[in-house]
C-alpha cells in the first residue's frame, strides 16, 4: 500500500455572497495516495472545483485542515508556502484563460523557474526546451503568444508549466472538458504518460464519468457539496452503492447503438438544488427515488460500507 | 420525397485574415419522422450548415455562396426575408446551446412564447395563453401557469432549455433543429431533456436534426448520423452502420478516442493526432489528409467525393478505390 | 462512370508527423496586432496627424518666426493677419502667431504632465486598492470619493492664494483630483483581471504580490489605462484653458491659449482673430486627442478582434 501524499480533513468552505453564505464544499474527509489517481465527479455546483482548488490554498478553508505528507498546511509560513507550492500544482480547465495573453510560451512556462530561481540564462532556455518536447509541443514556438496556439495545444501549455516546478502532486480541474472530443484523447493519454514517467499523483476532476473511468484507479462522487461514493474505479462503476451514483452512471450515454436502445434509465426527476438554500438532512433527498422521512431529517453518516468502498447514505 | 435536401451548399466567411470556407459543397436529405445527426468537432461547419438551412448566416461578414435547400417542396434560399420569417418558427423551430443567451432577459418567459404563436397562428392572447400552458405541461415546466409571468433568469438552466423547446414546438414545426442542446446542462438533466425530445418526436411525428459532438447523445436517439470534418461530409449512413462499420479513418479514429463507460480497463484510448485544418486555406484534397494514418499520395492532391458503400452508407475516402 | 486513375497515386504519402503541430499565421504580439488594427482607422490615424502637425508647430514654429512671442510694438497693434504676421498682432503688437505657437507648447506640456501625474497617482491608489481589498480598499476608495466631492473651483481657488498664479500652481490644481478618475479605472480592472485563471495559475506557482502586479495585472490592464490618459489630455488642457480664461494661468508675458482667449474675447467684434486663433486651435487639439483616444479604444478591445 502506498504512502498517503494528501489528507482532507473535515474541510470546509463557505462563500459570502452579501449577507448571505453558501458552503460549497462540507465536511470532506479524503486520503489521496501517491502515485494514483483519484478522479472526482459530480454536476455543476457540487463544489469538486473549489475543493480543488482550496486544497491548493487558492482559497483559505473555512475549516478542517489539510494535510501535505503529513505537513498541515495551515501552519505554514509564506516562504514555506511557497516551498510547499513546487510539490502540488494545479492544470486549469479553460484553455483560453488560464494563460497570459501578453506573454510568450517561453515567459509562462520560464515563470515557474524564475519565481523558484531553479535555471538561468542558457540553462533556463534549455529546459524550457526540454519540458515543451515533453509536453508534444514544437520547442520552436516558444516565442509565440497564446493566442496563436488551438486549445489542445495550450493545455499542453499550462502542462508543461504546472510541471515546470517539478511537483509531486497536481489537480487536474476539468482539463479537458473545453477541448474537442478528438484532442482530449490526447491530452488525456498525455497525462497518463507524464504521470508513469514521473511518478505523479493527480486529482482529476471532472464531469464526464467515461474519461474519469478511463484514467483514475479510485473514484469519488460529490453532490452539492459533499461526498456521495468513494471506490476503486472497477468497484464503483460495476456495483454502484449510492443512489445518486447510479442514475449518474445510467444518464450517461453509451456510443453504441445496440446498448442505447436497450437500456433502461434512472431518470431523477426535479433539479439540483440551489446551494444557498440547501435541503435539509441528506443534499440528496430532494431527488433521489429511494429517499424517505429519515433522509430528509438526518444528514448520512460517511463511512466505510465495504473494504475501501465508502459512502454517505441511510440506505447503504 | 424527403422533408429536408440540401444540395451543394456552400458557406464562407469574411474575417480581417481572409475568406473562410466554412462549409465546402454539402449535400444531404431528410426524411420525414427521422431523427438525423450531424456530427463533428468545432470548426467542422455543422452550425454554420443548420445556420444557412434557417436563413440565420449574417450576410456580412457570410456568404451562402453556392447550393440549394428545399424543403418541403420550397427552395429557402430563393426566399425574401419575409417569405423567410413565415418559414423560420412555424414550420422549422430551432434549439440553440446556450439558452441563456437565446433567450431575451428583460422579457417574460410567457411572453416569449407567445410571441411565435401570435405571429404564425394569429391567436388572440388568451388563446395564445391557454397554448403556452399547455405547452409548458407538454415540456415538463411545473406550475406552468405561475413559471410563464417569471423571467428567464428565474429559471434553472434545464428548465430554461425545457422552455425552449416550447418555444420551438410553439407552432407545431415538421423540422427540428437542436443545435448542441445538452451540451451545456449536468449529465442528469441531459438524460431528461433527451427522453423529453423523443415523447415529443414520437407524438408530433417531427423530424430532428440533431447538432452534436457526443456520441453517446447521438447513438440512443439517431437514426442517421453524417460525420462532418473540415467542413465537408466524410461519411454518413445510419446509425448502427456507422458505430459497428465506420469507413472513413476520421470516423473511425473518432470512434477509438472516445472513452465508453462499458470499456475493459486497460484498454488504451487512440487519439487522432495533429488539428482541425485551416479553412482559411482549405487543403486541395481530403480535409482530413494530414492527420490520416492511411494518406495516400492522391489524398493530398484530389478531394475524394461521397460514394455509396452499401445501403445508404456514403463515404467520401480514397481507400475505397484503393482496391480497384 | 470508370475513372482511369494512375495506380501510383495510391501510394502512402509520407507525412512529416511534426508539420501536423505546425502553425501558419505569422507572430503578432497583443502590440503589433492593435498598431495594425489602429493604422486600418482612418479617422484615428487623420486625428494623430494633426497631433503630429501641432507638435511640429509648437517646436517650429517659434524658431522660424521672426516675431518673438514676448516683442511688443505698439505701433502695429491690432493688425489683421497679413503676410507680416500670419495670424495678425493682438492689443500689444505682438505676434498672435509665435504667442499660439508658444501657447501649444504650454498647453501640451501641462496636457502631457498631468496625464501622467494622474498615471501614476491613480495607478499606485487604485491598484493598491484593488489588490489589497477588503477594508483598505474600501478606506482608499472613500477617501477618494470624499476629495472627488470637494468642489473643484474652490479647491483651485484655494490652492491659487496660497500659491499664487503660474505653470505650477495650475498643474497642482489640474491634479489634485483628476487622478481620481484614473485610480477607479484601475481598480475596476484589476478587479477584473484578479478572477482570471492565470493569476490564480501565478498564485499556484508561488508567485508573490508584486510579482503579480508588474508581470500580469498591470500589462493586461494597460488597455483601458492607455485610452484613459489620452482622454485626460485634451480634458487638462480645455481645464488649464479655462483657468487661464478667468485669470489663474501663466503670467505674461508668456501666452497660453487660455490667456490669449481671455484678452481676445471683449475685442472680438473688431479684431476677431485674437479670439479666433487660440480658440480653433483649443478645439481643433481636443478633437485630435478624443478621435486618437476612441480609436485606440477601439483597437484595444479584445473582443472587437475580428
Amino acid at each position: 500500500m502506498n504512502k498517503i501524499l494528501v489528507t482532507l480533513e473535515n474541510l470546509s468552505k463557505e462563500f459570502k455572497l452579501g449577507k448571505k453564505s453558501f458552503k460549497a464544499i462540507r465536511d470532506i474527509n479524503l486520503a489521496i495516495y501517491a502515485g494514483e489517481t483519484l478522479g472526482l465527479v459530480g454536476e455543476s455546483g457540487c463544489g469538486k472545483s473549489t475543493m480543488g482548488r482550496t486544497l491548493l490554498r487558492l482559497h483559505e478553508p473555512t475549516s478542517g485542515k489539510v494535510f501535505f505528507d503529513g505537513v498541515d498546511l495551515a501552519l505554514l509560513n509564506k516562504e514555506e508556502m511557497k516551498q510547499m507550492r513546487r510539490r502540488m500544482q494545479i492544470v486549469f480547465q479553460d484553455p483560453y484563460a488560464s494563460l497570459n495573453p501578453r506573454m510568450t510560451v517561453q515567459d509562462i512556462v520560464g515563470e515557474a523557474l524564475d519565481i523558484h530561481k531553479l535555471a538561468k540564462g542558457e540553462l533556463r532556455k534549455r529546459r524550457i526546451e526540454e519540458l515543451l518536447e515533453l509536453v508534444g509541443l514544437n520547442p520552436q514556438h516558444m516565442s509565440r503568444f497564446p493566442h496563436e496556439f488551438s486549445g489542445g495545444q495550450r493545455q499542453r501549455i499550462g502542462i508543461a508549466r504546472a510541471l515546470a516546478v517539478e511537483p509531486e502532486f497536481i489537480v487536474c480541474d476539468e482539463p479537458i472538458s473545453a477541448l474537442d472530443v478528438s484532442i482530449q484523447a490526447q491530452v488525456v493519454n498525455l497525462l497518463k504518460k507524464l504521470q508513469s514517467q514521473m511518478g505523479l499523483t493527480y486529482l482529476f476532476i471532472a464531469h464526464d464519468l467515461s474519461m474519469i473511468k478511463y484514467i483514475s484507479d479510485r473514484v469519488a462522487v460529490m453532490y452539492l457539496g459533499q461526498l456521495m461514493e468513494l471506490a476503486s474505479s472497477s468497484d464503483l462503476y460495476r456495483d454502484p452503492l449510492h443512489p445518486y451514483t447510479q442514475a449518474l452512471l445510467s444518464s450517461i450515454p453509451i456510443p453504441d447503438p445496440i446498448i442505447e436502445k436497450k437500456r433502461q434509465r434512472i431518470v431523477l426527476k426535479g433539479e439540483v438544488p440551489n446551494p444557498l438554500t440547501p435541503p435539509s438532512g441528506c443534499p440528496f433527498s430532494g431527488r433521489c427515488p429511494l429517499a424517505t422521512e429519515k433522509c430528509r431529517l438526518s444528514v448520512p453518516i460517511w463511512r466505510e460500507v465495504k473494504p475501501g468502498h465508502f459512502g454517505a447514505c441511510h440506505y447503504m | 420525397m424527403p422533408l429536408l435536401e440540401v444540395k451543394n451548399l456552400s458557406v464562407a466567411f469574411h474575417t480581417y485574415l481572409g475568406k473562410v470556407h466554412a462549409v465546402r459543397n454539402v449535400s444531404f436529405c431528410v426524411e420525414k419522422g427521422e431523427t438525423v445527426a450531424l456530427v463533428g468537432e468545432s470548426g467542422c461547419g455543422k452550425s454554420a450548415t443548420a445556420q444557412a438551412i434557417m436563413g440565420l448566416i449574417p450576410q456580412p461578414p457570410g456568404l451562402v455562396e453556392a447550393g440549394e435547400i428545399f424543403f418541403d417542396d420550397k427552395e429557402l434560399l430563393k426566399k425574401s426575408k419575409k417569405e423567410l420569417q413565415q418559414v423560420r418558427g412555424k414550420e422549422i423551430g430551432m434549439i440553440f446551446q446556450d439558452p441563456m443567451t437565446s433567450l431575451n432577459p428583460t422579457m417574460k418567459m410567457g411572453r416569449q412564447v407567445m410571441e411565435g404563436l401570435i405571429k404564425h397562428q394569429k391567436l388572440t392572447c388568451t388563446q395564445a395563453e391557454e397554448q403556452v400552458i399547455a405547452l409548458f405541461k407538454l415540456v415538463g415546466i411545473s406550475e406552468p401557469e405561475k413559471r410563464m409571468w417569471q423571467y428567464p433568469y428565474e429559471f434553472s438552466g434545464g428548465m430554461r432549455q425545457r422552455a425552449m423547446i416550447a418555444i420551438a414546438l410553439s407552432c407545431n414545426p415538421k423540422l427540428l433543429i437542436a443545435d448542441e442542446p445538452t451540451t451545456a446542462l449536468d449529465v442528469t438533466i441531459q438524460a431528461q431533456i433527451l427522453e423529453l425530445m423523443q415523447e415529443v418526436q414520437k407524438k408530433m411525428n417531427m423530424s430532428i436534426i440533431l447538432i452534436t459532438h457526443d456520441l453517446g447523445i447521438v447513438a440512443g436517439m439517431c437514426d442517421r448520423v453524417i460525420v462532418m470534418y473540415g467542413g465537408q461530409i466524410v461519411e454518413s449512413g445510419s446509425v448502427e452502420q456507422i458505430y459497428t462499420n465506420p469507413q472513413h479513418p476520421y470516423t473511425q479514429g473518432l470512434l477509438r478516442s472516445v472513452p465508453r463507460l462499458d470499456m475493459q480497463k486497460g484498454k488504451e484510448l487512440i487519439p487522432i493526432h495533429g488539428t482541425p485544418p485551416n479553412l482559411l486555406n482549405p487543403p486541395a484534397g481530403c480535409s482530413f489528409c494530414s492527420r490520416c494514418e492511411f494518406a495516400m499520395r492522391i489524398c493530398k492532391n484530389i478531394c475524394p467525393t461521397l460514394e455509396n458503400t452499401e445501403d445508404r452508407h456514403q463515404v467520401a475516402c480514397w481507400l475505397r478505390k484503393k482496391d480497384e | 462512370m470508370s475513372l482511369h486513375i494512375d495506380p501510383e497515386l495510391f501510394l502512402p504519402l509520407q507525412q512529416d508527423v511534426n508539420l501536423r503541430e505546425e502553425i501558419l499565421r505569422p507572430s503578432l504580439s497583443f502590440w503589433q496586432d492593435c498598431y495594425r488594427r489602429l493604422c486600418q482607422n482612418k479617422v484615428a490615424m487623420g486625428g494623430l496627424m494633426m497631433l503630429l502637425l501641432l507638435a511640429c508647430f509648437a517646436i517650429l514654429a517659434p524658431m522660424i518666426s521672426s516675431h518673438p512671442y514676448y516683442e511688443t510694438n505698439l505701433a502695429l497693434k491690432n493688425q489683421a493677419p497679413s503676410k507680416q504676421f500670419w495670424f495678425g498682432t493682438d492689443d500689444l503688437g505682438r505676434d498672435v502667431f509665435s504667442r499660439t505657437a508658444c501657447g501649444a507648447r504650454i498647453s501640451l506640456f501641462v496636457g502631457i504632465s498631468a496625464a501622467l501625474i494622474d498615471l501614476a497617482l491613480g495607478v499606485l491608489w487604485g491598484g493598491i486598492a484593488a489588490l489589497a481589498g477588503g477594508r483598505l480598499d474600501n478606506l482608499l476608495m472613500r477617501v477618494a470619493d470624499i476629495l472627488y466631492a470637494i468642489p473643484y473651483l474652490l479647491v483651485v481657488i484655494m490652492l491659487m492664494v496660497v500659491m499664487g498664479s503660474g505653470l505650477f500652481p495650475i498643474l497642482i490644481a489640474l491634479t489634485f483630483t483628476g487622478w481620481i478618475g484614473m485610480a477607479r479605472i484601475v481598480r475596476g480592472q484589476l478587479l477584473q483581471l484578479k478572477e482570471q485563471e492565470y493569476i490564480q495559475a501565478a498564485i499556484a506557482l508561488g508567485a508573490g504580490g508584486s510579482r503579480i502586479l508588474f508581470k500580469h495585472l498591470i500589462p493586461n490592464a494597460m488597455g483601458p489605462i492607455i485610452v484613459t490618459v489620452t482622454i485626460t489630455i485634451p480634458i487638462a488642457i480645455f481645464t488649464e484653458a479655462f483657468l487661464s480664461f478667468l485669470g489663474l494661468g501663466v503670467q505674461a508675458p508668456m501666452a497660453s491659449w487660455g490667456t490669449m482667449a481671455s484678452d481676445g474675447l471683449p475685442a472680438m467684434r473688431y479684431y476677431p482673430w485674437r479670439l479666433f486663433f487660440p480658440a480653433l486651435f483649443i478645439s481643433v487639439t481636443m478633437l485630435a486627442f478624443n478621435l486618437v483616444g476612441d480609436g485606440l479604444r477601439d483597437a484595444l478591445d479584445p473582443k472587437l478582434r475580428k
